[in-house]
């Protein structure tokens, strides 16, 4: 399994780019996350807090057809500018890896 | 693993964090499982997925010390910050204890050779003082005039390594930042 510093780095970026396109409830993002990706689904609780608590994201309350009402996650403008540069740099990141390591095999 | 025992776990090892902090984070597991089970899973499924109710309430708790460490920046909160980060993989563990046992002792040795040789300055500053009247005032005076220039000498050393723990905590602030945060923009918002 990838070294698990980097899958968390990774997340990161991933939560930005869901939220930018719409806003999310917990669950919604996780599931849309753990669909793709191979993760313990509860480390991006204390993700989203810390995303929080650094104004990248902010959320709010709104009532639900079934249930309680759900915490929502919306992507700020500060979140948006960093998830611009943190887009770039897993770009340029992925590609200078795999100039390194070839992608042949799965070609 | 059902729902109320993840619940509780959790709850259990949060106890560092401010009751408040514990209800949202409870409240927003709570909606979690809530949401899973209207979908038709089953609560000891979602357990396994979310995982270690331990590790989730670590991750919690290194992230606070180290916001905390960012904010304050003093050697208390840094050492907590070192050790809540490094609870999450033992490599890291010893590299950044490494890194910052070793700093710490470079300074904490500078701080006690320039201490000491403030003292000894000042001692011989007073003994050749106190000698005044009994010898060559000559000398003496050539005593008082050398201890003197050590001790100042000795001030500019120590504000010297007050900066230098200063810049070196800033440094252990990076360094843990970029532990968090392998690849991606670990430098660019610090």
């Amino acid at each position: 399994m990838l070294n698990i510093q980097l899958k968390k780095g990774v997340l990161e970026l991933c939560v930005l780019s869901l939220l930018k396109r719409n806003d999310k409830y917990g669950y919604e993002l996780v599931a849309e996350i753990s669909k793709n990706i191979e993760i313990s689904e509860g480390t991006i609780y204390p993700l989203l807090r810390r995303l929080k608590n650094e104004g990248y994201v902010e959320t709010y309350l709104e009532e639900s057809k079934e249930g309680p009402p759900r915490k929502y996650y919306r992507l700020t403008e500060k979140g948006e500018s960093t998830r611009k540069v943190y887009h770039k740099e897993w770009v340029e990141f992925i590609v200078g890896v795999n100039s390194i390591i070839g992608g042949d095999e799965y070609e | 693993m059902n729902k109320n025992e993840f619940l509780k776990r959790l709850s259990g090892n949060l106890s560092r964090m401010s009751g408040e902090e514990r209800d949202e984070i409870m409240a927003d597991f709570a909606e979690y499982f809530d949401c899973a089970v209207k979908e038709g899973k089953d609560e000891e499924t979602v357990c396994a997925r979310l995982g270690d109710p331990k590790k989730i309430a670590k991750e919690y708790y290194s992230q606070k010390m180290i916001e905390e460490a960012n904010s304050k920046k003093t050697f208390k909160s840094m050492g907590r910050a070192v050790a809540a980060s490094a609870g999450l993989s033992l490599s890291n563990f010893i590299y950044a204890v490494c890194v910052v046992a070793a700093g710490y002792i470079v300074i904490a040795a500078l701080y006690i050779a320039v201490c000491s040789a403030g003292l000894a300055a000042f001692a011989a500053l007073i003994g050749s003082a106190v000698c005044f009247s009994a010898y060559n005032p000559l000398l003496v005076l050539l005593g008082i005039f050398l201890s003197a220039a050590l001790l100042s000498l000795c001030v500019i050393g120590f504000i010297g390594i007050m900066k230098l723990a200063a810049l070196f905590r800033r440094g252990n602030m990076k360094f843990l930042n970029m532990t968090k945060r392998v690849i991606l923009g670990g430098s660019d918002n610090e």
